[in-house]
């Protein structure tokens, strides 16, 4: 019996290990998705999305679409840029994660004290101002930009750097004069952007005619510094010695156990 | 051991244990709760319906958590949008963040209930502060009281039945409540009594048995009130977070510091002799 006991017990720590290992390769092992831009579609209309991330690196891009208006949520799905969403009945969806920013959320989205996604309008190359409504219903239209910036809820909500570059139309201006400089500045002095020309008539035309069924697509990106890439697989030193120890706890129960079984029969 | 030793640890593993969701600190806090309590059971315990009523709680947080959190990724089932608050995806990483709640629910116990089941309740009263002791006896009397009335009520129902009473109406219930009443209030007197006789409410406290505080007891309140320190502060700093499962499972960080802390609270498993 004290014999089970003991092969019990050192056998416990080594399957915890194992079963960790397994889990943490299993994990990383997946690579982020990417984003093909669908650079042959024409499309009749065009908006600019800017994705600010908290540690100030952004993304831009121009997605084009054929209906009349396009919603934000929308816009997110058509530029292949990861994001989460957390549903709320009446009162449409709420952005949770973009880009894997949050690494993970609780289930009501934040909390009162966490950062969270804002959603900020320009209407025809005019100025940010906050969305007044969710992302699901906050709709936008021809040469209208989306901004997303994660906010860390701890002072004022800046809007986010300046679209300019992501689409060919003219920028919305930041109020900031300093920021706006240096975000133009910026997009000047990167590569240009691989918007395609604005679509000829015929060929607006001629997706009409197809049947304008195609969804929204990406018409360019600007190159940017993409968020930082997950990091490569390793053994993680606080999960192995947890393992070890949550094991050797497991398994001094098990044999506490089987001895007062033992005693008592 | 002492009281206010495994007082200390108690409180320590419940701070722990309620300071993160992230389940593998729980998890920890609830194997060194077990093996402290399996370890350092008082003869004549039995923690089986301790062990049920934390699978009970466990079961129906976990319930909870997966019928009204909606998001995650991989979908189960889908309950109809038509009935309120439940309709919505039923999704894997909600029945894991389910678990997670039940095991934070499952450590808290088992970290509390240990002071029923490893000490006796009259040692838990004496080593209460000075200050707290009177409240301490009150209300331990007053809940020791709880059965008593529950007895006696079954025996004056029995007693009116041998007398020919059947109850058909609510108002027939009087019956019964005004002997309970008077029943109660004469015990009550009685305790009241006895317990002035034996000098309670006196300045000097008397104590049946002596608790000694030894080495032991030093160790382990130092080594849990450390680990529940440095856990807290390692929150406040953001080394450990709040961890969630949405929208997709990932491995839970582990910080060797904060792991250190919860295996710090196995201290009483190598310091007490059992």
């Amino acid at each position: 019996m004290s014999a089970r006991a003991v092969r019990v017990a050192a056998a416990a720590p080594l399957l915890a290990v194992l079963l960790t290992a397994g889990g943490i390769l299993v994990t990383h092992g997946q690579a982020p998705g990417a984003a093909a831009p669908c650079a042959a579609a024409t499309f009749a209309h065009r908006v600019a999305l800017v994705v600010e991330h908290g540690n100030g690196q952004s993304l831009r891009e121009c997605i084009g679409f054929d209906s009349s208006t396009i919603t934000g949520e929308q816009i997110l799905q058509a530029s292949g840029i990861e994001f989460a969403t957390v549903g709320y009945g009446s009162l449409g969806d709420a952005v949770c994660q973009i880009d894997h920013e949050p690494a993970s959320y609780p289930s009501t989205c934040w909390t009162t004290t966490s950062p969270y996604w804002v959603l900020f309008v320009a209407r025809g190359g005019g100025s940010w101002s906050t969305a007044n409504q969710g992302v699901s219903s906050q709709t936008f239209g021809d040469g209208d930009a989306a901004g997303f910036r994660y906010d860390p809820q701890t002072g004022g909500a800046p809007p986010p750097v300046s679209p300019a570059g992501a689409c060919t139309f003219s920028a919305p201006t930041s109020p900031s004069p300093a920021a706006a400089r240096t975000a133009q500045a910026s997009a000047v002095s990167s590569a240009p952007a691989q918007t395609v020309a604005p679509p000829t008539p015929t060929a607006a035309v001629s997706a009409a005619t197809a049947g304008a069924t195609q969804s929204p697509g990406v018409i360019g990106v600007v190159p940017a510094s993409r968020a930082a890439s997950q990091k490569p697989a390793s053994v993680d030193t606080g999960l192995l010695l947890a393992a070890a120890g949550g094991g050797v706890l497991a398994g001094l129960l098990v044999v506490q156990i089987l001895i007062r079984r033992r005693r008592t029969a | 051991m002492n009281p206010r030793a495994l007082g200390a640890w108690s409180f320590a593993a419940l701070t722990v244990a309620l300071a993160t969701s992230n389940p593998i600190y729980r998890a920890l806090v609830l194997l060194c709760a077990l093996d402290v309590l399996v370890v350092f059971r008082r003869r004549g315990t039995h923690i089986r319906g301790l062990l049920l009523a934390v699978a009970i709680a466990g079961v129906v947080a976990l319930a909870i958590t997966v019928l009204f959190s909606h998001t995650g990724t991989h979908v189960l089932v889908r309950v109809p949008d038509a009935i309120p608050a439940l309709g919505g995806p039923i999704t894997v990483e909600a029945v894991v963040f389910g678990a997670t709640t039940a095991l934070g629910i499952a450590a808290a116990i088992i970290a509390g209930a240990a002071l029923s089941i490893v000490v006796e309740p009259h040692e838990l009263i004496d080593a209460l502060p000075g200050v707290l002791a009177r409240s301490g006896a009150a209300l331990g009397t007053a809940l020791n009281l709880i059965p008593g009335v529950g007895r006696s009520a079954v025996e004056i129902r029995d007693a009116q039945r041998m007398r020919g009473w059947r109850p058909a109406r609510v108002r027939d219930w009087p019956d019964i409540a005004v002997p309970v009443v008077l029943t109660a209030i004469e015990s009550s007197m009685t305790l009241a009594e006895s317990m002035e006789a034996r000098g309670y409410g006196s300045t000097a406290r008397t104590h049946f048995s002596v608790s000694t505080w030894r080495p032991a007891d030093t160790v382990v309140t130092g080594c849990a009130l450390a680990a529940a320190g440095i856990f807290v502060a390692l929150r406040v700093i953001g080394v450990v977070g709040d961890w969630y499962p949405f929208p997709t499972v990932t491995v839970p960080p582990v910080n060797v510091l904060a792991a250190c802390c919860c295996f710090a609270l196995a201290a009483p498993l190598f310091a007490w002799r059992r």
